[in-house]
């Protein structure tokens, strides 16, 4: 595997958002280097946007987002592809493209116009077709396979283009339970096996804390609170940021604290009424 | 992680069949073309031996194929080619740059804005030659222009963006046809050259600037091939892949735009070819390499088969742009069946 | 958005309101259609004296002017038919496809009329009104039927953007064929040029005649099926759920379309975007009730192709620019305009 050293990531008092409103509103965080940050926040909170400045697919109108002290957007387009890699909430597939062809395609930013086909580039593509677990696949069209086959194909496309960082948007939205802890786990392996730091927005608590290293949540295009899960998931936090009354508890499995929102209706002592 | 020892010339093996099987198409593409121009050369109401044809190509004069070949066939031949490959190319670009199929500069009225610049530049304003062309240029560039602008609103939604285009065409349709109706002395051959496109009456010096549009408009358009890979998968993946987006569409979209503006200004918008050529090259070549070749080779096939089928084979004699459009669109008619059928959004 | 008034106190008083701006309304549009009937006569390409225009009106063709005027009264009576049906069928197609894009030209409805009647006459030497009567009804139902199949497949149902394309796809293919009858035979090639750009000069009583009958069962057809329309307009469960025959509807509605698109093509040749533009306009006026709707499109589709033809008529002179000309001009950006207002996600 290559070793990378570990890229810095940080946002500096970070405003940007869509047209002329600003989502984000003078936001500053950090991503821990080799570690799992997963970001939450309500809808509209300001989560994709913050994910897509990271990965300067919004140009900030305030503030800064720092690769290892600095400016994303003053790195050639490029340059910045190798250091940073995303994986949008909607890609798309060009139909019948072979699952082989399309991690290739990660290769983009190691290629110019006429340089040929590397050993260099075939080793990334069998690397990431092998660690996602999708090299059987690698002659099957992509719109032929499930929904978390084709998430761990673009994974692996993501994995070919051979960046420190990964950003990943809502990467389990659309997926059957089964198929979002599969692909949860294939993050770890990563984060593991390859030191990546992976930062990814995700719309289920729960799960985030239970993947995460770091937890950031966003309120109102802010950074309400971040840290370690137990420090980010209280019953205080959670009602400022989602507006719910909600109780912790101890997940037996992996010890990592899991919320359960009270409500209004069904609870033990109107049953028992 | 999973350590299975893989047989890792897998990988190689299965793409070598796929790149296999792309490169024999382009090889019966290119000698469909070869064919054909030599088809649209040799054979006629009366056929003229290759030798002769080669003799006259070499500037021998040779009597009754001199005239023939040199004058009559070969200039419409080479038109024909010119124009397939520019409508082939400039509308693959747009197909794969917003990622759908209906985004061909004729559907989403650039070919036309193009057509009614020409019309107007030679009926009201009365003026031929090079200049005619540079009106077509900046008249396509102008409604790329407008149709994107006007498209935008949050971004670019690509149904939007078609639909706006088939407004400004329906406009621009009716621009074009009041315009022919004022001039009077206007055949309604050449009226139809201006409507669905034609290679009747072309000449050889005609052709000589056209291809060195091809060369510098298709040279630029190559130089982004990768980038319009990229942009297959959609325009964030892209810009995560390196890809400067905004750079790449002004760059596609002027090239394009300037090669098929040209040969309109020459040939009249020639119906379909552009959105044709793509979808064809994408169902022979299969839609994981370059587009690009295939599709210019496809549009070529397109115009000279279809000029000799109107030419020759029909029962009288029609131009270039009505074959195409009675193939065309049945052709648009069946993909939106399909895509509709499958449920993926357009 | 539908108004659940009843429930507040201010429900009926808000709907009297209402009642009374929509009758103000009409009678204005109806005053606004005499002034341009009225104008239609006056004003052409020839300026005409008071005196010949008076003599005109009343049958005499002593001198030129006079007999322009003449010419120009069938000329109108044609003007105010063909916008009224082509603006009644627009809103009734909106109305059956939930589709706001729809018009008779968009959807290749008019194409369709227009290809029947070509292969008509170069085939089968049709030259009677009757025969362009009947072959236009027979193309544009062909068409609709078409269309509305090819547009509704899959998952969806006839969605704006499946439909929209499916109908200009359906015109292209239906413009492409005109071209291939029309050009080899030079006899009737002019004639059929002409007629394929559609305007409403040249008209006759005579020509329109035969017509009448056809686009009176159109009018009523289409303007009985106000209340079918207005359920369909909620969806087709819930039409359903309300206890409407949705299929029957859509059959009854879509054949009073078919009928006036088609006879009017017949008389005029294609002209398109009169039934976009109109019932759109005619909804910012008065709302979405079809009740109110299909009668006011009636009116002021008349009114909007009168001016497009009275303003053909003076732009250009001596020479005419035929009205479809000026209704793609004038509706292409409405059009646009319409697709730009939309929520792009369900289109």
């Amino acid at each position: 595997m290559t070793a990378h050293m570990g890229h810095r990531l940080t946002v500096n008092d970070l405003s940007a958002g869509y047209g002329e409103t600003d989502i984000l509103q003078g936001l500053d965080l950090d991503v821990p280097a080799g570690k799992i940050t997963v970001i939450v926040g309500a809808n509209a909170s300001g989560k994709s946007t913050l994910l897509r400045t990271m990965s300067r697919l919004i140009k900030p109108s305030r503030g800064h987002v720092l690769l290892d002290g600095k400016s994303i957007h003053q790195e050639p387009t490029r340059e910045l592809a190798r250091k940073i890699g995303l994986l949008p909430q909607s890609p798309i597939a060009p139909e019948g493209i072979p699952v082989d062809d399309l991690v290739r395609r990660g290769r983009h930013p190691h290629r110019s116009l006429f340089s040929s086909w590397s050993a260099r580039d075939e080793q990334a593509v069998e690397n990431a077709l092998i660690a996602t677990r999708t090299f059987e696949l690698a002659d099957r069209p992509v719109d032929e396979l499930s929904g978390g086959q084709r998430q761990r194909v673009w994974i692996a496309m993501a994995l070919a283009q051979d960046t420190n960082i990964l950003l990943l948007d809502e990467p389990t939205t659309f997926l059957d339970i089964n198929h979002q802890v599969e692909i949860l786990d294939l993050l770890v392996d990563l984060n593991q096996s390859r030191g990546t730091t992976v930062a990814m927005v995700l719309h289920d608590l729960n799960l985030g804390a239970r993947y995460a290293d770091h937890l950031i949540a966003l309120a109102d295009g802010k950074v309400h609170v971040s840290g370690s899960p137990e420090q980010v998931l209280t019953e205080t936090n959670v009602q400022a940021v989602f507006g719910v009354a909600s109780r912790i508890l101890t997940d037996p499995t992996s010890g990592r604290p899991i919320m359960m929102p009270i409500g209004r209706h069904r609870m033990i002592d109107q049953m028992t009424e | 992680m999973t350590t299975v020892t893989l047989p890792l010339n897998a990988l190689a093996t299965g793409r070598r069949v796929r790149t296999h099987r792309q490169r024999v198409m382009v090889a019966i593409l290119i000698a469909l073309v070869l064919f054909l121009f030599v088809l649209t050369l040799t054979v006629g109401q009366t056929v003229t031996p290759v030798a002769d044809v080669i003799r006259v190509l070499l500037g021998e004069s040779v009597e009754g194929a001199s005239f023939l070949v040199g004058t009559l066939r070969l200039p419409r031949a080479l038109l024909s080619l010119l124009a397939g490959f520019s409508f082939g190319l400039g509308g693959v670009v747009f197909q794969i740059m917003l990622r759908n199929p209906l985004a061909s500069p004729d559907i989403i009225g650039i070919t036309f804005g193009a057509s009614a610049a020409a019309v107007f530049a030679i009926v009201v304003l009365a003026i031929s030659g090079p200049m005619v062309s540079v009106m077509a240029v900046v008249g396509g560039l102008s409604v790329a222009l407008i149709v994107y602008g006007l498209a935008a609103r949050n971004g670019v939604a690509g149904t939007r963006l078609i639909l706006v285009g088939i407004g400004v065409a329906a406009m621009l349709h009716s621009v074009i046809a009041y315009v022919l109706s004022t001039a009077p002395a206007w055949s309604l051959q050449e009226a139809m050259r201006w409507m669905t496109g034609s290679v009747n009456g072309a000449q050889l010096s005609d052709t000589a600037p056209l291809v060195l549009v091809l060369i510098v408009f298709g040279g630029l358009l190559f130089s982004q091939h990768r980038d319009l890979d990229a942009l297959r998968l959609g325009d964030d993946t892209a810009a995560a892949l390196g890809v400067k987006i905004a750079k790449t569409r002004i760059v596609v979209v002027f090239a394009a735009v300037g090669m098929i503006a040209s040969v309109t200004a020459i040939a009249g918008p020639i119906a379909f070819v552009s959105f044709l050529s793509g979808p064809i090259a994408a169902r022979l070549v299969g839609n994981s390499g370059s587009l690009l070749i295939p599709s210019a080779l496809v549009g070529a096939v397109l115009t000279l088969g279809g000029d000799y089928i109107g030419q020759f084979l029909l029962p009288s004699r029609f131009p270039v742009g009505v074959v195409t459009g009675a193939l065309g669109a049945p052709y648009l008619l069946y993909l939106i069946v399909r895509v509709n059928r499958s449920g993926r959004s357009l | 958005m539908i108004g659940q008034g009843s429930q507040t106190l201010a429900g009926p008083a808000r709907r009297n309101r209402a009642q009374g701006f929509r009758s103000i309304s009409f009678l204005g549009l109806l005053a606004v259609l005499a002034l341009l009937v009225a104008l239609s006569v006056t004003v052409g390409t020839r300026d005409v004296s008071w005196a010949d225009i008076v003599a005109g009106v009343r049958g005499q063709t002593d001198n030129i002017g006079q007999a322009a005027v003449n010419v120009r009264i069938p000329r109108t009576f044609l003007a105010l038919l063909a916008g009224a049906a082509l603006a009644l069928a627009g809103a009734v197609m909106q109305g059956v496809t939930r589709n706001p894009l729809s018009d008779p030209g968009i959807l290749g409805v008019n194409a369709g009329a227009a290809l029947a009647v070509v292969i008509g006459v170069a085939w089968f030497d049709m030259s009677s009104s009757e025969g362009f009567l009947w072959s236009a009804i027979f193309g544009a139902g062909c068409a609709t039927l078409f269309v509305y199949k090819v547009g509704s497949l899959g998952p969806g149902g006839a969605t704006p953007l499946k439909l929209t394309l499916a109908g200009a796809a359906t015109s292209v293919a239906c413009a492409s064929l005109i071209i291939a009858v029309v050009l080899p035979r030079n006899d009737i090639a002019g004639g059929i040029q002409l007629w394929t750009v559609g305007g409403v000069g040249g008209a006759t009583f005579d020509r329109i005649v035969p017509v009448l009958p056809f686009l009176a069962a159109g009018f009523a057809i289409s303007l009985l099926s106000a209340r079918k329309l207005n359920s369909l307009a909620l969806g087709d469960d819930l039409a359903a759920g309300l206890g409407e025959n949705v299929a029957m509807a859509r059959i009854v509605a879509s054949v009073g379309g078919v009928l006036l698109c088609g006879a009017t093509t017949a008389m005029c040749g294609p002209i398109g975007f009169v039934g976009l533009v109109v019932p759109h306009l005619c909804r910012l006026l008065i709302g979405l009730d079809y009740r109110w709707l299909l009668p006011f499109s009636v009116l002021a589709g008349s009114c909007l192709v009168l001016t497009g033809d009275i303003v053909g008529r003076i732009v250009a002179r001596p020479a005419e620019i035929q009205v479809s000309i000026i209704m793609a001009l004038l509706g292409s950006p409405i059009f646009i305009w319409i697709v730009r207002r939309q929520r792009i996600r369900e289109l």
